[in-house]
């Protein structure tokens, strides 16, 4: 029962006019976001974020988490109709969406995916609002050591799972971390590489450095690939369709597709650092491997474009569960919802639900009403949508460069921090360029400064013995799940390589 | 151009640790961390990661893929945004970013010349709109400070 007063609360919160307001243009952004190549949910929520400060936080909060969700939905458009993915969570949406595509059956993809998304996204809301409260009871009881323990296993999950060059990943963390120490040290108030400027004192700011890596690098990228020659209208495939709507034959294959990917999905997210682009990726390799016909992946098959889409907005959701009861960020994205949380005085972590129900349930609750939202414009916007692909980006990139350095000044009025954006920017994009991980800076760069304060606390607490990490069982518990997950990436990633080394065998000697 | 990066972050890694070493301590006299702790353990392992990735370029570095023709481009477009960013905070938000509009679309979207005047002045004066009255979000003053 008090599930349902909650849900209740927070509907009575999320139902007004100026917050159902709030939702539609976050949702609709968030689509219009995923939808630009090269950017996802952790752009657009950087280079947001400052332009919702003149509102009220419940709404800002509603708005800025559909644009999260918003973009997962909006980046597979591309991903179906020109084969280029938003951002790397849809990366396997392409497999076969594109294939699809390319078949005349673009609409039925279309469709499926929305619908894939909306499955997957209402799955992971049902198990945040059943499993928020109990998560909220065990980590109350967490303390320093628990906390710099899931702090180093979402990290180092982060590190290995993403990417196929570890150590890339782990230079990109650390990158994080050293910029996390400057700044005044709390304990004893020494100056940390701040060179005498009283900019520094403060520390490095987040918002400039996730604004210059994600919006910026990724805008320098896509113009290095050359997107500001190609323009779009050559290559969309949504012109050719036979028919709009999918037919019984795509819902019957697909429908233990919406069931594992949406439940993988959410499983995956919950874990702090794996996301959204593992868990896609693995969806679709678990789809392939339960399939009777796994030789039809990768040539247009729906359950290859169903499974990925349910697991990344499953993950999506997922991720908000380490965020809202522990104030522990697993993914880019929901490091800078963390950060506007903070920017409105509110601090997520095991007593949130206690002390800040409204805003806790009532984002809850708008994460139910921003699907549905989402399913309608996904079907009935796509002509709208596809539209949008044909505007230029030699057009659209500047003026996103606009909106990124007037939203990076607006936050403190600061110009040192619009050169800061432009020095991240730049790194941001050598970065991306030679794989690099722009994702594992920007939480480092958060979680750092969470990390030193509770190893401290940790070391104080145990007088100097690290043996504190086993000797408490919760600690122990996530110290065994880290090496699990280490293990795990590692025999995956050898897997993948022993993969690639076979193909490029079989390429070589066929040709 | 990778192994220039890669030596980049190297050189920047052992300056960072050489100043944690430098200046700041391991531990306090009690025995408790002390404000290096944690920058002194990041910097030694930067320094060994990068080092160990700068080997591997230098051993790969004919490998390397082809710059893409379009570097020119984005140097172009990183320039123009440290020009935009130098107008704004002499000339102010509006002019910097006319400046830039116009600038990038005369590189970006050659020969349109109409087009290029209408969205370069048209939009930034949108967006200074949105910003200064309709989300009443600071904008880069000028040296002469803001008459509207």
């Amino acid at each position: 029962m008090e599930l349902f007063d909650n849900l209740l609360l927070g509907l009575t919160v999320a139902i007004t006019p100026i917050n159902i307001v709030y939702l539609l243009a976050g949702a609709l952004i968030g689509m219009v976001i995923g939808i630009i190549p090269g950017f996802g949910p952790a752009a657009g929520l950087s280079i947001l974020l400052p332009l919702t400060f003149g509102m009220d936080p419940v709404g800002a909060i509603m708005m800025l988490a559909a644009i999260y969700y918003g973009a997962m939905y909006g980046g597979t458009i591309t991903s179906i109709l020109l084969n280029t993915p938003g951002e790397s969570a849809v990366v396997a949406s392409t497999f076969d969406g594109y294939p699809l595509a390319q078949q005349g059956r673009a609409g039925p993809a279309l469709v499926m995916q929305a619908a894939a998304s909306f499955v997957g996204g209402t799955v992971g809301v049902i198990l945040i609002t059943v499993l928020a409260t109990m998560f909220a009871k065990v980590t109350r009881s967490f303390g320093p050591p628990e906390f710099f323990m899931l702090v180093m296993m979402g990290m180092v999950t982060l590190v290995v799972l993403i990417g196929d060059n570890w150590r890339l990943g782990a230079i990109s963390a650390l990158i994080g971390f050293a910029l996390g120490t400057v700044g005044v040290d709390l304990e004893t108030g020494l100056q940390r590489f701040t060179f005498g400027s009283p900019e520094l004192i403060g520390g490095i700011e987040f918002i400039p450095i996730a604004i210059g890596l994600f919006g910026l690098g990724e805008l320098y990228y896509a113009f290095y690939q050359g997107f500001h020659r190609a323009g779009t209208g050559g290559v969309i495939q949504y012109q050719k369709e036979k028919e709009f709507w999918p037919n019984a034959k795509d819902w019957i294959d697909s429908k233990m597709a919406f069931v594992r990917g949406s439940i993988l999905g959410f499983v995956i997210g919950v874990v702090p650092g794996a996301g959204a682009t593992v868990a896609s990726l693995m969806a679709y390799s678990m789809e392939k491997s339960a399939s009777k016909t796994p030789e039809k992946f990768g040539k247009g098959a729906m359950p290859g474009l169903v499974a990925p889409e349910c697991a990344n907005n499953a993950a999506s959701s997922g991720a908000m569960v380490p965020l809202l009861t522990l104030g522990i960020p697993g993914s880019a994205s929901t490091a800078v919802l963390l950060a506007a949380f903070i920017l409105w005085g509110l601090k997520p972590g095991p007593l949130m639900m206690q002390q800040n129900p409204e805003l806790a349930w009532g984002l809850i609750a708008s994460m139910y009403l921003g699907n549905m939202a989402l399913l309608a414009i996904n079907i009935f916007a796509i002509p709208v949508f596809v539209l949008m692909l044909k505007l230029p980006y030699r057009i659209l990139a500047p003026t996103v460069i606009l909106i990124c350095t007037m939203g990076t000044f607006s936050v403190h009025g600061s110009i040192i921090e619009v050169w800061l954006m432009f020095g991240a920017g730049i790194l941001g994009f050598f970065m991306k360029l030679y794989g690099y991980s722009p994702a594992a800076t920007v939480l480092a760069l958060v979680l750092g400064p969470l990390a030193e304060e509770t190893l401290r606390q940790t070391l104080i607490i145990s007088r100097g013995s690290p043996m504190i990490f086993v000797e408490r069982g919760m600690s122990l518990t996530i110290l065994i799940l880290t090496i699990g997950v280490v293990v795990f990436g590692l025999m995956a990633s050898r897997k993948r390589k022993a993969e690639r080394r076979r193909q490029m065998a079989i390429d070589t000697s066929s040709e | 151009m990778r192994l220039v990066f890669t030596v980049a972050i190297l050189l920047l890694s052992v300056f960072f640790t050489a100043m944690a070493f430098a200046d700041l301590n391991f531990l306090s006299p009690r025995g408790r961390i002390a404000p290096g702790f944690f920058p002194q353990i990041i910097g030694t392992l930067l320094v060994a990661f990068t080092l160990s990735t700068t080997i591997t370029e230098f051993r790969r570095r004919d490998t390397e893929p082809a710059i893409s023709s379009d570097w020119a481009v984005t140097a172009a477009v990183v320039g123009m945004l440290g020009i935009f960013i130098a107008a704004s905070h002499y000339l102010g938000a509006l002019a910097g970013m006319v400046i830039f509009m116009l600038l990038s679309l005369s590189v970006l979207n050659r020969g349109r010349h109409l087009v290029n005047l209408l969205v370069g002045v048209l939009l930034p004066v949108l967006i200074f709109v949105s910003f200064r009255y309709w989300l009443n979000a600071a904008m880069p003053p000028g040296m002469i400070g803001l008459p509207y």
